[in-house]
């Protein structure tokens, strides 16, 4: 851990300003990815900002629906009444994902920021786009078990492999974000994370100091609350990244399905929302056979690698078993 | 059927333990300072084991630096300046900015009752409790903790008076080597609070009720962030369970009986098998 | 009635383990301690060509940096004619694992050894490496010194008469015995007395280990003191050692 300078904010204004004053400052929060990657000297900051005591912590209604501040933790999301009644996918996706400990440690703006856990990503030995722009990608033609099976480029392989920015690509959230200037913007979440391309060092698309404040999700994203399902695979029964994870939501009309959201995580750079399987669900009766058409429609473009090639079968019958219980049917 | 351990022991060995100890003579002092230690580690306070220990510490401890010993100009860099209580006492610490509280508890607070068994978040044995809530303190930073209270293992009992959850594990044997054993008993303290203001888990059947009464599976769902190298998690669930439910967990196995005993046959040797 | 044989008994170290009181090998209050943090090799086979400590060395904190170029004798003279192998760390620019320990740094906090640690900078001239048994598993032969003499019945024989045969291969991945403990030691020095507190459960292995073969320091063996699991001192073993 390379030695750092630690600033404790307080407040937005100039949490901010101490960022922003330094390209190798960072915001520190829970700190449960970050200090994880200094330790191994993959983040080497030279400034931590400590947003601790920002007044972001808040879970509320508001008149757009629902304001989730970004300083939450985990685990006081997860257990908000407001989101257990209204969004249950989003307690689900919160409460499969780490430990105890690290859902009462993590909040909600760090998690949507927390980087691949690619071991080449994590080995300084290794080459790695990521981390070093240029120097290759090691899980290209290594062991990538745990790589993308879609979206993913010669430059970088890597997945995100959170399950709460899972759930939240399902329910149609904004991420509102507070430039040091002052000015807030919304991204739409599917907008917040990025794709390799030949840009794999940039995992999203905040500008440098640009300090998240809230996630909200819109009154319209209650409509899945009675059918959805958060469903993680994964080589053992709790603690564990997902395999492959599915956030699977409907809004249904009796037996009909009115709206459908069909979200994959740890396949790709980012959470994969499938057009391709919703477009295959909307207007049609909720039963398996639609959801084994669905499935394929959201594995169809899937390019497995050396190492993965169960993801794309495991990623077509969790889709199905998601919406199998998502529908109730299972 | 349940069971009560018995801690109060006949006086005498009976034949065949003393016959055991005739047949190894050289154990005998062995024994005898085993025998020692059981009679007095009953009861309140550190048991003689444990004093032992800290007494050959504490003569440690005395030991005057050796003259002209090599060391470095010690170059503090970014220190910070932190205050919070630890078991109820405040420190105030000058810190490198780096340290992280398990560090700090251990190498600079002597409090090495926290264990650093992976140092990235993995096995749960740095486990503390901070303001109440079970965090790691292995990725923690010291210098974000300006204000709060930590309790860690050695501030769970009161003086003598064990917390329930030690003497629980204590009772179910809830661990063998003991290095996981701090952070499973805070984990298992803070986790019994989660679940008593109605926290659901991944195994809870429908997360829009909350409910406070814990299965076993929810109990290793809740407790899966602290591993047991020695596999002690049967004693761990149970002992958690009694803590959790107030009542004691029920005994899934027996002595074998006179009757089964004789019922047992020696194997018989077949041809062509000689034992290695 | 038998005391002890045959009843439950609560463990002797219960109370201290559960309270926070048993000590671990790291964890003895050794006043004026100074930690050390190894620097461990990237490739799995080679030499190293180079290996660059300035900045470690110059680095706030550090005491001292080891590596096989000024480290001293470890261990035994390697026997005459045979080829270069793994003993003691410290001893040769040979690399024969990934992960050897190749360096290590001194500091006066653990944060300090820490960060020194990835400022040694090492080159290697690399040797290709084979990890797949399956490939040499045709060059297998017993080991001489713990190979039995005769083997026992005859193997092909009872094959080729046997009424129902079943042929198959099953593969299983390594294991790795890893207790939670990590390995840590600490050598405290009292004149020209040495005391190790290691994590071991052969206490007088290591004394004989490291007396005998550490021709470069002079330790006699009853100036060599080992504290694991000794008698006067007890100290836990997080899980039977390795």
């Amino acid at each position: 851990m390379r030695p750092f300078e630690y600033v404790r904010a307080t407040d937005a204004t100039s949490a901010t300003a101490a960022m922003s004053a330094l390209p190798q400052a960072k915001y520190l929060a829970g700190g449960s990815n970050l200090l994880d990657l200094m330790k191994e000297d993959v983040e080497r900051p030279t400034r931590l900002v400590d947003i601790t005591r920002l007044p972001l912590r808040d879970i509320q209604r508001t008149r757009a629906g629902l304001s989730i501040g970004a300083l939450a933790t985990n685990t006081e999301t997860a257990n908000h009444p407001l989101i257990r009644e209204n969004y249950p996918l989003l307690t689900q996706a919160i409460v499969a994902g780490a430990s105890g400990q690290l859902r009462n440690m993590a909040t909600n703006g760090g998690n949507l920021l927390q980087r691949t856990r690619c071991n080449y990503f994590y080995d300084t030995s290794m080459p790695c786009n990521k981390r070093e722009v240029g120097s290759g990608c090691g899980a290209r033609e290594g062991l990538n078990k745990i790589g993308a099976i879609l979206g993913w480029s010669e430059a970088c392989v890597a997945t995100y492999p959170g399950d709460m920015a899972t759930a939240l690509y399902a329910l149609d959230a904004r991420v509102r974000v507070r430039a040091p200037d002052g000015r807030e913007r919304l991204i739409a979440i599917t907008d917040f994370h990025r794709l390799p391309g030949d840009t794999p060092q940039r995992d999203n698309n905040l500008e440098h100091g640009e300090l998240i404040v809230a996630i909200e999700l819109p009154v319209s994203a209650g409509d899945f609350a009675r059918n959805s399902h958060y469903l993680k695979v994964r080589d053992r029964a709790s603690y564990a990244f997902a395999m492959v994870s599915v956030a699977a939501a409907l809004d249904m009309d009796g037996s009909r399905i009115r709206q459908a959201r069909v979200v994959l995580g740890s396949v790709a750079h980012k959470p994969w929302r499938s057009a391709e399987a919703e477009a295959v669900l909307v207007g049609q009766r909720a039963d398996e056979a639609t959801f084994q058409r669905a499935a394929e429609a959201a594995l169809r473009d899937a390019r497995p690698l050396a190492h993965n090639a169960h993801k794309v079968e495991l990623g077509r019958r969790s889709v199905v078993r998601a919406l199998m219980r998502a529908s109730r049917l299972a | 059927m349940p069971h009560e351990i018995k801690n109060d022991l006949p006086s005498e060995l009976n034949a065949d333990e003393a016959a055991l100890l005739r047949e190894m003579p050289a154990l005998n002092d062995v024994g005898q300072a085993r025998r020692t230690f059981m009679m007095q580690t009953g009861g309140g306070g550190v048991g003689l084991f444990a004093a032992n220990l800290l007494a050959t510490e504490s003569a440690l401890a005395q030991m005057p630096p050796v003259p002209g010993a090599a060391s470095a100009p010690v170059v503090a860099q970014n220190v910070v300046k932190v205050s919070f209580l630890v078991n109820g006492t405040p420190h105030a610490l000058d810190i490198d900015s780096r340290v992280v509280l398990l560090d700090a508890l251990r190498e600079r607070l002597a409090l090495t009752g926290s264990k650093k068994g992976c140092d990235q978040g993995q096995c749960g044995a740095c486990t503390v409790l901070v303001d109440g809530q079970r965090v790691l303190s292995c990725l923690t930073l010291a210098a974000t903790l300006q204000g709060r209270e930590v309790t860690t293992i050695e501030g769970l009992a009161k003086g003598d008076q064990l917390h329930p959850m030690q003497a629980a594990f204590i009772k179910h044997d809830g661990f063998q080597c003991g290095y996981c054993t701090s952070g499973q008993i805070c984990s298992a303290v803070g986790m019994l609070g989660e679940a008593q203001r109605g926290q659901v888990s991944h195994v809870t059947e429908n997360v829009g009720k909350t409910t406070t009464r814990l299965t076993h599976d929810e109990i290793k769902e809740r407790m899966s962030g602290n591993i047991c190298r020695c596999g002690a998690y049967p004693g761990i669930v149970a002992a958690i369970q009694e803590v959790h439910s107030g009542r004691q967990a029920a005994q899934t196995w027996g002595f074998a009986t006179e009757t089964q005993l004789a019922m047992t046959t020696t194997p018989s040797k077949e041809d062509g098998h000689a034992t290695v | 009635m038998a005391r002890y044989l045959g009843k439950e008994t609560t463990r002797v170290d219960g109370l201290a383990k559960v309270t926070g009181k048993a000590k671990y090998t790291a964890e003895f209050q050794i006043p004026n301690v100074s930690y050390g943090f190894i620097v461990l090799s990237t490739v799995a086979k080679g030499r190293i060509t180079a290996i660059d400590t300035r900045q470690a060395e110059q680095a706030s904190g550090v005491i001292r940096v080891f590596t096989h170029l000024n480290a001293g004798r470890l261990g035994p003279a390697p026997a005459a004619g045979a080829a270069p192998a793994w003993s003691w760390p410290l001893q040769s620019d040979r690399v024969f694992f990934n992960g050897q320990p190749i360096a290590l740094v001194v500091a006066e906090s653990y944060e300090q050894a820490r960060y020194a640690a990835r400022l040694v900078k090492t080159t290697y001239q690399t040797e290709s490496h084979n990890t797949d048994f399956s490939t040499v598993l045709d060059r297998a032969q017993p080991d001489p010194a713990t190979a039995k003499g005769t083997p026992r019945g005859n193997p092909v024989a009872a094959m080729q008469a046997a009424a129902v045969k079943v042929e198959a291969e099953y593969r299983i991945p390594i294991n790795h015995h890893n207790p939670i403990e990590p390995h840590a030691a600490i050598a405290l020095w009292q004149g020209d007395q040495l005391t190790i507190f290691d994590k071991t459960q052969e206490v007088f292995g290591v004394q004989k280990h490291l007396a005998e073969h550490s021709r470069g320091v002079a330790i006699c063996r009853w100036c060599l003191r080992c504290i694991a699991q000794a008698e006067l001192l007890p100290v836990v073993d997080g899980d039977g050692g390795a």
